[in-house]
């Protein structure tokens, strides 16, 4: 019998993710008109954009999970912190990925150390840090407690890549909010097809939330295993 | 149209990691199954052996 939890992963939100995955994907090469100065390339945005506000709930979640593990002690708040880490690393890198290859037809460049771009580099190099330190760490338990604080720390970062375009001085287009220079996101298609990219995403984020997840207990459940068998032979 | 290649450069460097993400997490979950089930024969085997072992004493 199926459980609540892989009901939901497996019913709705894997069907929800590929059936509005299709649909952006129709959007942003079809149905999209394209950008007045950026041109065909700023259709990067309908997928770099929903990664990276999905990219910091990722680490929010890693944040807050963390915290509850620290108060609680329970293992499920570490493996749902472990979890998230490793599924907004992979959104992150996308993020920076996408990010870069738009950059350089429109800034000439692949890469400037911008406040923007630096402080999610360093985010990604964070967490980066926190997946490092629970494969290397000598006991589970030790990782567990240690990466639960850098998971909190290393949040902090995220308020800072919000805010560092106005903070700092900066290239980085802060289209969604102040649609300067004529480039923003004006035209409803435009928005629907950004609402339409993002419930795709963040469908996939919960879908492999869920399947990594279930990958920590197998994890989990293997150690207690051999413990068990362990046992049986002493006996 | 001359950036086309960036877009197609994006959208499959997309699909490529995710696809090569979702695929690493799947294998792993396969083969941690696969140990636990091999766990279990194993746990299973050794409690039939000693229980007959008991038996015998």
């Amino acid at each position: 019998m199926m459980s609540t939890g892989r009901r939901l992963a497996d019913v709705v939100l894997a069907p929800l993710s590929g059936v509005t995955m299709l649909l952006a994907l129709y959007m942003v090469f079809v149905y999209v008109p394209s950008d007045k100065v950026q041109g065909i390339v700023q259709r990067i945005f309908y997928f770099h954009v929903p990664l990276a506000i999905l990219t910091f709930v990722a680490f929010g979640l890693v944040a807050l999970a963390s915290a509850l593990f620290l108060w609680r002690g329970t293992r499920f708040w570490d493996r749902l912190a472990h979890s998230a880490a490793e599924v907004g690393m992979m959104f992150c890198t996308l993020m920076l990925v996408t990010g870069t290859i738009w950059a350089r037809p429109i800034w000439g460049t692949w890469w400037t150390w911008d406040a923007r771009l630096t402080s999610a580099l360093i985010l990604w190099l964070i967490y980066a840090a926190y997946l490092m330190l629970r494969e290397f760490s000598a006991t589970s338990d030790q990782a567990a407690r240690y990466a639960a604080v850098l998971g909190i720390v290393g949040s902090i970062d995220i308020p800072i890549i919000n805010r560092a375009v106005y903070w700092w001085r900066t290239i980085h287009p802060a289209v969604l909010v102040t649609r300067e220079g004529g480039s923003g996101l004006e035209d409803p298609r435009m928005q629907a097809t950004l609402l339409v990219s993002f419930l795709a995403f963040a469908a996939l984020l919960g879908w492999l939330l869920w399947v990594r997840n279930e990958s920590a207990r197998l994890h989990d459940e293997v150690e207690v295993l051999h413990q068990q068998l362990l046992a049986e032979h002493e006996r | 149209m001359t950036n086309f290649p960036f877009l197609f450069a994006a959208y499959t460097a997309i699909w490529v990691l995710l696809f090569l993400y979702i695929a690493s997490i799947g294998r792993r979950n396969h083969s941690l199954q696969r140990e636990i089930d091999e766990l279990h024969k194993l746990i299973k085997r050794h409690g039939d052996s000693g229980r007959a072992q008991e038996t015998n004493r």
